[in-house]
């Protein structure tokens, strides 16, 4: 009886936060999100939604997921931002199981010829009973006729709240780190916190928020469904840029491609592309 | 086979045990307050007054002669409107697959179905075939039903329409008086023979004189008769024809973007009879379809009848000495008012005749329409000079074609309608409702309606104006737990061309999300938000070109509504909306309101108040409330300015097939010393409304 009150009880809380996240967040004008990094059309295809979720991308994501890692994966991405020339980003990133927990080494470019915009970085993630904590150190390096760099890091948690439900967090850059001695211009710190509901074997649920400075709050909500094997339909929205984005997916034993195409109020659709290889799986 | 047959067996005990214990622990919440709840989300986005006589006497039908739950169609089910167009396909598919009911309670394995629903419908469905299926000759005097309702309306303030001095002076005035006057007479024998007659007048139409000598402004009838051999149902008299999901042919209400998002998804049935007082919207004539199979039905129809419209005769020169002379329609009007002599010129200028059918092929998991009319006026219809206007329909006859389709698949329906006109354009609406659990369920909605495409009775689910506009609705409904759900849905769309103030191309969004929180059968919570993303032109004075600006709207409502006793019924209200345009700054606006409703069974009397309270900055925040009326009747006013406004409705018996209604409102502003402008504007700052109703059921 106790533990029922007190499995209520982690429900209500549960709730609270989603209907937080649903509606607390987003009763702003939203004017941008953050579309830096290589999230893997996965994610993509749920509205850009990750943060609670571990995958081939967790170096990406929230490094607390490479605690979930079992096989050596390698995950490739691309995308054409609102399929302009030039507007892309190409991405490779490796994750290697260790004795405890996994470590992901990734790399990724975008731009073109006159600006280029390039992150390398290595990161970290274990489990500590049912909480996962991760961390990554990020160069960047960013080139237009000068070249400006830095080195940050990111931080990130993942909480088994039940068998269902995840909750996940991760900052970006949390100290709002400055190029060089040039103090004026600063990386920004991005912060997010979600929760994936795994409703069936077949279903899964979720939703974040995600709060960069100096811009709007931007919460989104993606589903993924698995109608037969091997295969993956999934769909998102939110209150940013993303308004809406679909996605497929393929999945064999050694193999994952994802697909995804979103939509931008102003600008268009973006598609998306990315492989996942486990190099060791049986 | 066997095994299929016990596992039914079980399911069927197991739900007995279940709903036997569920109705004999909770009072179920009556019927109508769920119609009710229901109508009152789907129509709180427009400031209108809807007559649902039609639907909820069909109900009433249905409550005294219940369905056979294992013959019922989807046409009788389509009068339900608690049950989505994905819950009646579900009750379809699955009574098609598992075979015949054997208890009501087996309602309850129907994917889709909820516990609220089975309530909801509960009273319209049996298991039994109904007493009464074959009807003789003197049945038509005995057992058929005969319904008059009668309404008066008015404003109480005088409007300065309506003043005598403007009759002196020659000025345009309303010649009719303030009443809005409206009676209806319906036979009906259970649903095998309908015969009706409505006749209306607006306020400020004239009554038994000036240019409405006969009486009332408006008169409908129809004749409907129904199942004789290969007739399914002829109807003479006023009709309407509603098909797929309305791209070509869709006479009458239709339900467009509500928090109920499985509703976007429209049943087209076809023929069915015309009661209501919408003076545009509907076909005259006749109509009659066939059985032509048990999967073949065919429709055909025929209709004549008179327009609104303003009609030119201009002349132009065709060398210089002879001349012609042409008429020319310039606008139509739908509003059904003919108060002014500008309204009264303007009455009746235009034949419009309409041929055309409907072919319905249907087995258990597919439904597929061929639908096509042609449409010719006596007159030639112009387009405007504005830039706008480039894309508008010109011409005295147009075809359209369309075909519909449903089909359930698994745990998936997918439906949609294509339509083609006469002169080549095309239109298409798609979309798939997939319950991917039962704890949740998704709605993609896809429409593409070029600016070109036109059909005279096109009235399919869109944003704006319904052409020239493309988009996408991605919804879902996720019900974590029985008490709990969270609706939400980002609507995307793009207007290709121009529009009425907004002079480029443009696009916007509509993100919904409401989580609905009902602890127990007498309490029900809500919390809603929404957020709209517009571009029109800017309101910058020094723009030298207009080029667009953002509007973005939010709503905010919390919403609670319980019984305190079975016989007392309490909704709580609090909205706040804000509009910020371009760089503007923002508006807000709140509305707050308390209803009580309560019964005294003894003496038959039902009494309901509102008391609320707004203040919104401008006409851009305005709130949208629903407000119980008369019976059958729903009334959706905007609150907008500094105010309170208060309405009080008894319903009372005073004899045994007598019901009577009355309602009085009144708002009452803050911030002006005039309500309303031009012929309405009533010198004052508030504005009272009085309605009496009778209803005679013998």
């Amino acid at each position: 009886m106790v533990n029922l009150k007190f499995k209520q009880k982690k429900q209500t809380v549960i709730w609270l936060v989603t209907f937080g996240l649903l509606f607390f967040g987003s009763h702003i004008n939203l004017k941008a999100s953050n579309d830096l990094f290589a999230r893997g059309a996965r994610a993509w295809g749920m509205g850009n939604v990750s943060v609670s979720n571990a995958d081939a991308f967790s170096y990406a994501n929230n490094p607390a997921g490479l605690a979930e890692l079992k096989n050596i994966t390698f995950g490739g991405y691309a995308d054409n931002r609102f399929s302009i020339p030039g507007l892309g980003m190409q991405s490779a990133v490796l994750s290697i199981p260790v004795k405890i927990g996994g470590i992901g080494i990734g790399f990724q470019n975008m731009g073109f010829s006159t600006f280029t915009e390039q992150r390398f970085g290595i990161a970290y993630g274990r489990w500590f009973g049912k909480l996962a904590f991760g961390m990554k150190l990020n160069y960047l390096r960013m080139s237009n006729n000068e070249t400006a760099s830095q080195i940050n890091a990111d931080l990130g948690i993942l909480a088994k709240l039940n068998t269902k439900w995840t909750l996940g967090f991760h900052v970006y850059n949390p100290v709002k780190k400055s190029f060089g001695q040039d103090d004026r211009i600063r990386e920004n710190t991005i912060t997010r916190l979600g929760l994936s509901y795994i409703i069936s074997d077949k279903v899964l649920f979720c939703t974040e928020a995600e709060k960069e400075f100096e811009q709007n709050v931007n919460v989104r909500a993606g589903v993924e469904y698995k109608p037969v094997e091997h295969f993956f339909i999934r769909a998102g929205m939110g209150n940013g840029t993303t308004a809406q984005s679909f996605g497929l997916g393929y999945r064999s034993n050694q193999l994952q491609i994802d697909v995804s195409s979103t939509w931008h109020q102003q600008l268009g659709i973006t598609p998306r592309i990315s492989i996942i290889a486990w190099l060791n799986k049986k | 086979m066997v095994k299929q047959k016990i596992e039914k067996c079980f399911l069927v005990v197991f739900f007995l045990l279940f709903g036997y214990t569920a109705s004999s622990q909770v009072v179920p919440p009556t019927e109508d307050t769920q119609t009710e709840d229901l109508l009152q989300s789907v129509l709180e986005s427009t400031d209108t007054e809807v007559d649902f006589t039609d639907m909820f006497d069909q109900l009433e039908i249905y409550k005294r002669r219940p369905l056979n739950i294992n013959k019922v169609t989807l046409d009788e089910l389509s009068f339900m409107v608690v049950l989505s167009g994905k819950q009646i396909q579900s009750l379809i598919y699955y009574r098609a697959k598992n075979g015949p009911f054997i208890s009501i309670w087996e309602l309850q394995a129907i994917p889709d179905w909820d516990i609220n629903t089975i309530y909801a419908v509960l009273p319209y469905l049996t298991l039994k075939d109904s007493l009464f299926q074959k009807y003789k000759a003197k049945d038509f005097l005995t057992q058929g039903r005969h319904d008059i309702i009668m309404r008066s309306r008015s404003y109480i303030e005088p409007q300065a329409g309506y003043a005598d001095s403007l009759k002196t002076l020659g000025k345009t005035r309303y010649m009719g008086d303030s009443f809005n006057q409206f009676i209806r007479y319906r036979y009906r024998l259970g649903s095998k023979v309908s015969f009706g007659i409505t006749a209306e007048k607006d306020a400020g139409e004239e009554f038994f004189k000036g240019s409405n000598k006969n009486g009332f402004d408006f008169y409908s009838g129809h004749l409907m008769i129904t199942n004789i051999g290969p007739i399914k149902k002829l109807i003479i008299g006023d009709f309407m024809m509603q098909c797929g999901q309305g791209l070509s042919m869709w006479n009458g209400f239709a339900i467009g973007k509500t928090p109920y998002i499985f509703s976007m998804k429209r049943l087209g049935t076809g023929l069915r009879q015309y009661t209501s007082v919408n003076e545009a919207l509907f076909q005259r004539g006749a109509a009659i379809t066939l059985g032509i199979n048990k999967k073949l039905d065919f429709t055909v129809f025929a209709s004549k009848n008179k327009i609104d419209a303003r009609v030119d005769t201009v002349t132009g020169i065709i060398d210089s000495a002879s001349f012609f002379q042409e008429e020319q329609l310039n606008t139509f009007y739908e509003s059904g008012y003919h108060r002014t002599a500008t309204e009264i010129r303007n009455k009746n200028t235009t034949t419009r005749q309409v041929f055309g059918g409907r072919l319905l092929y249907k087995d258990k998991t597919l439904r597929l329409g061929l639908n096509g009319s042609y449409t010719q006026l006596n007159v030639g219809v112009v387009k405007g000079n504005k830039t706008y206007d480039v894309y508008d329909f010109t011409g005295k006859s147009l075809a359209s074609f369309s075909t519909d389709y449903e089909y359930s698949f698994k745990n998936m329906l997918l439906y949609g309608e294509i339509a083609a006109n006469g002169l080549g354009k095309v239109a298409a609406v798609n979309g798939a409702i997939i319950t991917l659990d039962s704890k949740l369920a998704v709605i993609v909605h896809n429409r593409y309606i070029p600016a070109d495409y036109f059909s005279f009775f096109m009235n399919p689910v869109t944003e704006s104006s319904g052409r020239n506009e493309k988009g996408t609705l991605l919804g879902f409904i996720l019900t974590p737990h029985k008490t709990l759900s969270v609706t939400t849905y980002m609507d995307r769309f793009t207007f290709g061309k121009l529009k009425f103030g907004v002079d480029a191309p443009s696009s916007g969004y509509d993100l919904f999300s409401e989580a609905r929180y009902n602890p127990n059968k007498t309490q029900q919570f809500y919390l809603r938000f929404r957020q709209r993303l517009k571009q029109e032109n800017t309101s910058n004075p020094d723009a030298i070109v207009d080029y667009l600006d953002n509007t973005l709207r939010h709503n905010f409502r919390l919403n609670g509504s319980y019984r305190t006793s079975p016989n007392v019924r309490m909704q709580s209200r609090v909205e706040w909306s804000r509009y910020k345009k371009g760089e503007g700054t923002a508006e807000n606006g709140y509305v707050m309101f308390q209803d009580i409703n309560f019964k005294i069974p003894k003496k038959r009397i039902d009494l309901s108040f509102r008391y609320a309270t707004f203040e919104t900055k401008s006409n851009d925040t305005r709130i949208y409330a629903y407000e119980t009326d008369v019976l059958y009747m729903f009334s959706i006013p905007a609150y907008y300015g500094r105010g309170t406004r208060f309405y009080s409705v008894i319903h009372f018996k005073p004899m045994k097939k007598v019901d009577v209604w009355l309602r009085y409102a009144q708002t009452t502003w803050y911030d002006r010393k005039v309500v309303s402008s031009g012929l309405d504007l009533i010198n004052g700052n508030s504005r009272s409304d009085f309605r009496i109703q009778a209803r005679i059921q013998l």
